[in-house]
């Protein structure tokens, strides 16, 4: 008993003294290495390590050509494995609740349209949680990247996009009310791209803040426009008339925006 | 308790980039470096207390985990690895250093004029980095491992090779000594006094 009472003292003793001294250590301060330190040390580490390697070192043009899988790891790694899992995580969970809600909740003739607008809400929040504003140190390790920025940041939109899409599948199949799965697949997969690539553009155009407002803006404006205005809605029934033309014509925007977005990538990276 | 890496810490995981490096991806190097440069430096910086001294030996020490990558060895936690790496790269420095029969810490090119100018804010810091350097070295490293680098007794243990009662009786003995310091400095008038007219 003696020795299990000397031991929780001991113990307890250090906790004190720990606690004690906890406030006062953080007095011995060091200096701090900036980020353009990091930056020399990781090539001063990197040449030093790959002297003999130099010459067989990789090209850029290479990447591009067979290296989009280096490209997704490259990303993967540049923000973590806990990062990834967070942004899938907020996107499993919302997909089920919006799925489970359409599902059970929703009478079965609106289900289609509200299943078109929680998922394009899903990702207009997935994109400006995965595209948010990144520290220094990163940015900078963004911009020295071996990878073109243009070619980095299509691949995360690909990969957060792509994601969310396979997510969403099954439902286009359990959602009730829908005669025609693949319609219907097809009827809100062209909303998910469109306002992932809006989300997506004005926020490497403008940044996020003003990027999430315009496209929630965009995101309401489209939900009142289905009450007032269905010709030029997104969320409607595939029997609507409107519905392939405004598809089409929504299609086309995001595919000119993202052509827009990588010509003035190009220019920049010249 | 610990010094903050300054680096975003939902981005941790030093285990999977560890992985990634020793397959060949050169990017997880970056990402592994920049969520540890500044705590690294933190730790051997307070150990050799010389700025260029403690830069050349992160780099020793990030240039090891780079050739251990290298050849493809991947450590169970990353973590209390780059620490044991750190501090044998600083014994092997202090090793070369009594060689060349120069002092093992280089601390007393501090630079002083700090301390009387900025006496106020830095007496504190002044004192504990004195009171520290009265203690032996491995008792100091179980404290800063402790203290700055946020890490368990059980990853200190693995980082110093020793068993875990054994690191807990190093920081209990530390800080005691350190207690034993401030006790008498109080009793000798006030440590500050002593900073302030230049016994620093």
């Amino acid at each position: 008993m003696r020795g299990g009472g000397s031991v929780k003292s001991e113990r307890e003793e250090l906790d004190e003294l720990e606690k004690k001294w906890m406030s006062r250590m953080t007095s011995f301060t060091t200096p701090v290495p900036t980020p353009e330190d990091t930056l020399d040390l990781i090539a001063r580490v990197k040449e030093q390590a790959q002297k003999p390697e130099k010459q067989a070192e990789v090209a850029p043009s290479d990447h591009q050509t067979g290296g989009w899988m280096d490209l997704i790891i490259s990303q993967w790694s540049f923000y973590g494995m806990r990062s990834w899992l967070m942004s899938a995580g907020w996107m499993i969970c919302f997909s089920l609740m919006i799925g489970a809600q359409s599902i059970t909740i929703v009478p079965k003739d609106e289900a289609g349209v509200f299943w078109i607008q929680a998922v394009t809400l899903t990702i207009v929040l997935s994109i400006a949680y995965t595209f948010r504003p990144q520290n220094e140190g990163m940015a900078m390790l963004e911009r020295l990247s071996v990878y073109s920025l243009a070619a980095q940041t299509f691949v995360r939109l690909c990969m957060v996009m792509g994601f969310q899409w396979i997510l969403a599948i099954p439902f286009s199949f359990v959602i009730p009310g829908l005669d025609n799965g693949w319609l219907f697949l097809w009827q809100w997969t062209i909303p998910l791209f469109f306002f992932a690539v809006i989300t997506f553009v004005m926020a490497e155009r403008w940044g996020m803040g003003a990027s999430l407002s315009v496209s929630l803006m965009i995101w309401g404006g489209q939900w009142f426009a289905r009450k007032v205005l269905p010709e030029v809605s997104l969320m409607v029934q595939t029997e609507e008339l409107s519905f392939r033309p405004v598809q089409l014509v929504s299609l086309v925007v995001a595919f000119l925006l993202l052509g827009a977005w990588y010509i003035s990538q190009r220019r920049r990276e010249i | 308790m610990s010094e903050s890496d300054g680096a975003d810490r939902s981005i941790e995981n030093d285990e999977a980039s560890m992985r990634e490096l020793a397959e060949g991806n050169h990017h997880a190097f970056d990402a592994l470096v920049f969520r540890h440069h500044r705590s690294l430096f933190g730790y051997i910086y307070r150990l050799v207390l010389h700025e260029r001294t403690a830069e050349d030996l992160v780099q020793e020490t990030l240039m090891r985990v780079f050739q251990q990558a290298e050849e493809g060895f991947v450590p169970e936690r990353f973590k209390p690895w780059l620490y044991r790496i750190a501090t044998n790269v600083c014994k092997d420095h202090w090793k070369k250093a009594s060689t060349r029969h120069e002092r093992p810490m280089e601390w007393l090119q501090e630079p002083k004029g700090e301390v009387v100018t900025f006496a106020d804010r830095h007496a504190d810091r002044q004192w504990l980095v004195e009171a520290l350097h009265t203690l032996s070295i491995p008792n100091r490293m179980a404290l800063y491992l402790r203290f700055y680098q946020d890490l368990t007794y059980g990853e200190i243990a693995e980082v110093l090779d020793l068993p875990i009662n054994t690191v807990k009786s190093r920081v209990s003995r530390g800080l005691k000594a350190l207690e034993n310091h401030l006790n008498e400095a109080n009793d000798e008038g006030g440590w500050e006094c002593e900073v302030r007219t230049g016994r620093a």
